[in-house]
């Protein structure tokens, strides 16, 4: 027999093998072809869309601080959404869009698209409305007296990333972030001897172009960014009518004060580039490393012009009465920002870990400016200043950490370490004038750490840290100086539906050198339980109560009258809060739902006050895939002392429906 | 009739690539020809039969004390099948850890002790281990990421609170961590279950509209660690995470307020949470500038700021206890040395 034959003999004998081989590959790709594109028994799309009006009673009070601390508003909204997409598209295989709170004053939106054989992309979109006008905290003759700065604005904040997944060891990445807030306000513009309540139009905005890579590598990995931000702050100050300000009639040397037209300019814009190393690497099993080196030196040019009109005074020049000024400043500031850590953790034994770690933050500004004032009495000019000046501030900080964690058993792990942290400032000091003194300020810190983890049986675990300051310098009065901070945490299983948590914090810093005797002490205590009785099928109580208290006492000098005066701040709070969640009897999914809690906060020191939000909400399924929900909320706020009328209280109830996917 | 047609390299004989010793053609050809085609079909012979098989050998060859994840899940069936839309099923395919065919092991540990016993102490259980060797076996494939960077100096770490506190591994759909954490709602609710007492700040009047759902914790912290204390993160890189919203305090200014640049922002403010409005750690803002600007000049020994500048008015008079009509940019300014605009 010739081989040829011998060939030709076994050739049917491959081809059956092969078909039977065949098969069984081409079946296990199918199979894995329809797990990838959409798991068995799971839908292509999914989640809910909640959709509902909201109905609020008027509020009892005052509406500027319901504004300020609520301000939620009645009308059609979209409380909820989280709709997720699973398929087999060729560049989309996963899609989720979740977002909350639309048409309400805050909302927010994320969207995040995948193929994770190609890309990521994720983008988050915020939008908070900020109200502030609670005059009461700076000005304790408000409401008769004058108020000062007040916000009605919008702050969005827009987010993208892109990750591109070529392979496993390097993923590039693009991120967009852009934050804008703008809206009006009230702003004084103060003038000497006077000030004026004007319109304030306020515009600031940032964004942030960053490209980077990570790099993975067995035992290592380096991510490099680089990027750029630009951003800018603009506010326009302006009158419509003829003002007396604050001073009213009340002449200055027989001379009636007034402004009739004022407009102030105020541009600010800048630049910056980032740059950001990190890396972490693993050379042995014994050893780790972490690093990172973060880098900006942000720019900014700003632009003021001022323009006043009516009848003022100033004694800058000496004493002058004048019909209109005009001011004009020219500024330019650049701060090189250089922030960067390394660190190890060693592990000689299995039991030990020892941990190094060392960060720095230097920053240095560098400031110019030029300024030229001018006051004409009528069309004629009477006085002109002009200055121009030059600043410098410098910080660094270093901190230098080397900590010892040490597993006794599984059940007890005992750590301490000592840190270090030390620190110098060169600051423009000694008083208000341009060119005052420069100073030298240094901080020195030593730090004692200690900490400890038990879980003596299962169901309970505790978690224990402190650490003690010995402060040598600091930069200022009320700055950390001798203290201490301890806290602890305590979990415990009582039984396999109800946990109980304890949190308990302490912290007491001091600082006694003559001249300063600062006391500050604060103590926080939380207890919570939470009951799920059958994995929380039908029934889910979560309920904490909290306790905090400040003290904090510092002398200062009152120079009119001269007198020694105490500054005493106390604050006990005490929290409360509530979240039941119980499924009623009912077949099948047609089961109602409701949930109710809340919280009640009350304050006593030295700003009492009492703040209540409590909720409910009922759920119906009507169908599988439509529920019917309506919810009832109520806010109350009042501060029993001089602030009473910063009070308010208001219900609402909402009710919509949610569809489910 | 061209030359090379009567010649064969000794190369193309053998299958090799070098040129290297010239045969005629005419003589041998046929035999040749023969004994090409039967080498090719005992090659695809061989293939068919035994590269399958191989194949499978090479497979089935496990590390020693390890069964692979088939053979878990004859078992843990349920895990298993949930387990297929877990990014760490992405294990069993790709070869970058080196745990094909055995992702549950990754995590587990070999498990051929546990698979003839059948006892849960035979095999390691990331749930119940010792906080550090859990976030050691975890951080062994994660440490590699640029959240983890500054995982050294994390508080969670230090407190022994391990990945799995936070992060579930086999649970899929609403219940799985890694749907949570991509909501607000999801992450404030992991997080005020351990943070209590940062909750109930949250309860206080004037906040960040954290408890709402439109701020969600991670949005100033990274759990996994900072460069900054309490895990703050930064913006821009090198800035506290605050400047990433309020940017207008960015600066840098002409005339800058040195503490800010040189104490967090929370000397002033709570973040979490106060009674007084603009979350301020006082109930008047004159406590809260006069308490450093003291008109008292401390002695060397204390070691503190000599030259900070005094409040030279009247506290008499309500308008001089609101500091901040006047002295309108606490944060710095562009145009006048005593923040006045």
């Amino acid at each position: 027999m010739t081989l040829r034959n011998l060939v030709l003999m076994m050739m049917p004998l491959a081809l059956v093998a092969a078909q039977e081989q065949k098969p069984a590959a081409e079946a296990k790709k199918e199979e894995a072809k329809k797990e990838e594109s959409a798991p068995a028994g799971e839908k292509t799309w999914s989640g809910w869309v909640e959709a509902g009006a909201r109905w609020r009673s008027d509020v009892a009070g005052s509406m500027d601080a319901y504004r300020s601390i609520v301000n939620l508003t009645g009308g059609f909204r979209l409380p909820s959404m989280d709709v997720s997409y699973q398929g087999a598209h060729k560049l989309l295989k996963t899609m989720r869009l979740t977002s909350g709170n639309w048409g309400d004053p805050f909302n927010t939106a994320r969207l995040e698209l995948s193929d994770e054989k190609y890309y990521r992309y994720a983008s988050r979109y915020s939008n908070l409305l900020y109200y502030n006008f609670l005059p009461s905290f700076a000005n304790p003759a408000a409401p008769a007296g004058y108020s000062l700065r007040s916000y009605d604005m919008n702050m969005r904040n827009f987010d993208h990333e892109l990750t591109l997944l070529p392979n496993e060891r390097f993923t590039p990445y693009l991120r967009v972030t852009r934050n804008w807030a703008g809206g009006r306000g009230i702003t004084p513009l103060v003038v000497q001897g006077n000030e004026y309540a004007l319109r304030t139009d306020l515009d600031w905005r940032q964004q942030d172009v960053v490209g980077g890579v990570r790099m993975n590598f067995t035992r290592s990995h380096l991510t490099i960014e680089h990027g750029s931000t630009d951003f800018g702050d603009g506010q326009r100050i302006f009158n419509t009518e003829p003002m007396r300000g604050s001073r009213g009639n009340v002449p200055v040397l027989g001379q009636l004060l007034s402004l009739t037209n004022g407009n102030q300019l105020y541009d600010v814009d800048g630049s910056s580039r980032i740059t950001k190393v990190l890396f972490t690497a693993h050379p042995y099993d014994w050893v780790d490393l972490y690093g990172q080196v973060l880098y900006a030196n942000p720019k900014t040019f700003s632009n003021f012009n001022q323009a006043l009109a009516g009848s003022l005074y100033s004694t800058a020049p000496g004493l002058l009465f004048y019909s209109s000024g005009k001011d004009t400043v020219y500024g330019d500031a650049r701060r090189p920002h250089t922030t960067g850590s390394f660190g190890m953790e060693l592990r000689p034994v299995s039991r030990l870990r020892v941990r190094e770690y060392y960060e720095t933050d230097r920053q240095k500004t560098d400031t110019a400016g030029a300024f030229e004032a001018a006051f004409l009495k009528n069309t004629e000019l009477a006085a002109t200043i002009r200055n121009s000046y030059v600043d410098r501030l410098e910080t660094s900080v270093h901190r230098q950490t080397v900590e010892a964690l040490y597993d006794f058993s599984r059940k007890f792990t005992l750590r301490g370490g000592y840190r270090y942290e030390w620190g110098n400032a060169l600051i423009r000091a000694g008083s208000l004038s341009i060119t005052g003194p420069q100073e030298r300020l240094e901080m020195q810190r030593h730090i004692g750490l200690a900490g400890f983890v038990a879980r003596p049986w299962q169901k309970l675990t505790l978690n224990g840290s402190a650490e003690v300051s010995n402060g040598v310098k600091t930069y200022y009065r009320t700055s950390l100086q001798d203290y201490y901070r301890m806290k602890l945490n305590g979990r415990y299983e009582i039984r396999q539906d109800l946990l109980m948590t304890v949190v308990y914090n302490r912290m007491e810093n001091k600082n006694p050198a003559s001249g300063v005797d600062l006391e500050f002490k604060s103590q926080n205590t939380s207890v919570g339980l939470q009951y799920m009785p059958g994995g929380g099928k039908w029934v889910t109580v979560i309920a904490d109560y909290n306790r905090s208290a400040i003290q904090s006492d510092i002398g200062y000098l009152i120079l009119f009258p001269y007198q020694q005066a105490q500054s005493l701040y106390r604050d006990i709070a005490h929290t409360g809060m509530l979240l039941a969640d119980i499924t009623l009897p009912g077949s099948g999914v047609f089961k109602p739902k409701l949930t109710f809690g809340g919280s009640y906060v009350t304050t006593d020191g030295s700003r009492p006050s009492r703040f209540y939000q409590p909720h409910g909400k009922l759920s119906l399924p009507l169908h599988r895939n439509v529920h019917v929900f309506s919810e009832w909320r109520t806010y109350g706020y009042n501060q029993p002392s001089i602030f009473s009328y910063e009070t308010f209280r208001t219900n609402m109830v909402m009710t919509g429906v949610r569809f489910v996917l | 009739m061209p030359w090379t047609r009567f010649t064969q390299t000794k190369s193309e004989y053998l299958g090799g690539g070098l040129r290297e010793k010239v045969f005629p053609c005419s003589a041998v050809s046929r035999e040749i020809r023969m004994i090409r085609l039967s080498r090719s079909a005992a090659m695809v012979t061989l293939a068919v039969f035994f590269v399958p098989a191989w194949l499978s050998a090479q497979e089935s060859q496990l590390p020693k004390g390890y069964i692979g994840s088939e053979s878990c899940a004859a078992c843990h069936d349920e895990v298993n099948t949930s387990f297929q839309k877990n990014p760490h099923n992405k294990l069993t395919t790709t070869k970058w850890r080196g745990m094909q065919e055995r992702a549950c092991e990754s995590c587990h540990g070999p498990g051929a002790k546990h698979a003839e016993t059948n006892e849960a102490g035979d095999i390691l259980n990331p749930a119940k281990m010792a906080a550090g060797a859990a976030d050691k076996m975890c951080l062994s494939c994660h440490r590699n990421s640029r959240t983890n960077v500054g995982a050294i100096q994390n508080g969670h770490a230090r407190s022994a609170v391990s990945c799995t506190s936070c992060h579930t591994v086999h649970k899929t759909g609403q219940e799985s961590s890694d749907v949570q954490f991509r909501t607000a709602a999801g992450v404030n609710k992991k997080c005020a279950s351990c943070h209590t007492n940062v909750w109930a700040s949250f309860q206080k009047p004037h906040r960040h509209r954290v408890p709402e759902g439109a701020m969600a914790c991670t949005n100033c912290h990274n759990p996994h660690g900072s460069i900054l204390a309490r895990n703050i993160r930064t913006a821009n890189a090198a800035e506290p995470g605050c400047f990433a919203c309020h940017s207008d305090k960015r600066g840098p200014f002409v005339f800058e307020h040195a503490p800010v640049r040189t104490e967090p922002c929370s000397t002033c403010h709570e973040p979490h949470g106060s009674a007084n409005p603009r979350m301020l750690t006082r109930h008047q803002v004159a406590n809260q500038c006069l308490e450093c600007h003291s008109n008292i000049v401390s002695p060397t020994p204390a070691g503190i700021a000599g030259g900070v500048p005094p409040a030279l008015h009247d506290m008499r008079q309500p308008k001089y206890r609101n500091c901040t009509m006047c002295h309108q940019k606490v944060h710095g300014s562009n145009v006048n040395r005593g923040l006045l605009r």
